[in-house]
């Protein structure tokens, strides 16, 4: 083999042994408890978007369990939720956490469309990745693959379809949007 | 030397898919809802959750439609850098292993075995993103190929597709080509 081979071979296991992190074990449970209580937050934040309506009663909330199955958390219950206003139904349904990009989602269905609510880092705008790929320069120094240890505080937040993919707060206004727009042709 | 490869310039853009999908899934709504004009004929004599579970299931399938096709789309950046990065013939590694895989096989590469493991190999912050993908193409396989075993891997769907799509083409440095 030439040297010039050898030499950069020999460079290349050094970045990769440096770049080769041990994964700490998931607390899986964990993990499942917490999207959990992500989800009740959310319920209570919907029913206190909808509070008013509610108690005037031209609006119905009703809660119905059901099973996901996740890989790694395994089948566990989550409940859905179901707005009625007047004819009209509209669904919130758990998608689950084990997802890209995101620490949850929640699909609402509503008879002219479908929209989705993310729990996401508060500052996030947008899915886009923060990570760029890079192809590895011989002649730089060798850097270990660690993305920012930032700690995060999830948000709940309306995707916007693709392809726009955006992030929009989630709040009484752009909820009740959301609600027109999945209900209304 | 393998013979050159004349593109086609037809590969699917995943934005085009994402207007796609939304322009499909809007118009299977209408013609689902009370608002379509030959709602009453069509359905008459149906109750409302048939026509919703109808709904749903052509809503399902142009999912899956669409989740293979941006799979595909993912497919063709990938093999589409695979084959100018030969062409090219860059000096950094990555390039050179790609030249030496080309030399064996040409365009008969596996993209999940070869070309993902060479970029996993020779970049940084692509080994996360890659992981995703391998698992991710277990779901195209199985779309692919007729859906009819029972998958032992979750099932992804369209928005989780498109999100992996969207991050893979913003994060890798890949090769485009010139639909002009």
């Amino acid at each position: 083999m030439p040297k010039v081979y050898t030499k950069e071979f020999e460079e290349f296991v050094k970045r990769q042994k440096s770049s080769a992190i041990a994964e700490p074990p998931v607390d899986w449970d964990k993990e499942r408890r917490d999207w959990l209580a992500h989800l009740d937050s959310l319920y209570e934040k919907v029913e206190s978007f909808l509070k008013k309506y509610k108690d005037e009663g031209s609006i119905g909330i009703e809660y119905k369990e059901t099973e996901l199955f996740e890989e790694d958390l395994g089948t566990y219950p989550v409940r859905t939720m179901t707005i009625q206003i007047g004819r009209q139904r509209t669904t919130l349904t758990p998608v689950g956490t084990r997802l890209i990009g995101s620490k949850g989602r929640v699909d609402v269905d509503g008879p002219y469309g479908k929209a989705a609510l993310v729990l996401v880092d508060k500052d996030a705008t947008s899915p886009r990745p923060r990570v760029r790929v890079r192809i590895i320069d011989p002649k730089e120094k060798a850097q270990p693959e660690i993305e920012n240890e930032k700690k995060i505080e999830w948000a709940w937040k309306i995707a916007t379809p693709p392809p726009a993919l955006q992030y929009i707060d989630l709040n009484a206004e752009s909820f009740l949007q959301l609600i027109m727009e999945v209900s209304n042709a | 030397m393998p013979e050159r490869v004349t593109f086609s310039k037809q590969h699917p853009d995943i934005q085009q898919l994402a207007h796609f999908y939304e322009d499909v899934a809007k118009s299977v709504r209408l013609y689902f809802s009370r608002d379509a004009p030959s709602f009453d004929v069509r359905f008459a004599d149906r109750r409302p959750n048939e026509v919703s579970n109808e709904m749903n299931e052509r809503l399902a399938e142009l999912e899956m439609a669409t989740a293979l096709s941006l799979f595909a789309a993912v497919e063709a950046a990938f093999r589409i850098d695979y084959l100018q990065r030969c062409y090219r013939k860059e000096k950094n590694a990555m390039s050179r292993a790609f030249r030496e895989l080309h030399k064996k096989k040409g365009v008969r590469v596996s993209l999940e075995d070869e070309i993902f493991e060479i970029w996993r190999k020779h970049t940084i912050g692509s080994t996360s993103i890659i992981g995703k993908l391998r698992s991710a193409f277990s779901f195209r396989h199985w779309l692919a190929h007729g859906r009819y075993w029972r998958p032992k891997f979750p099932r992804y769907d369209y928005l989780q597709v498109y999100s992996l799509a969207d991050s893979a083409m913003n994060s890798f440095p890949l090769f485009g080509l010139n639909r002009s």
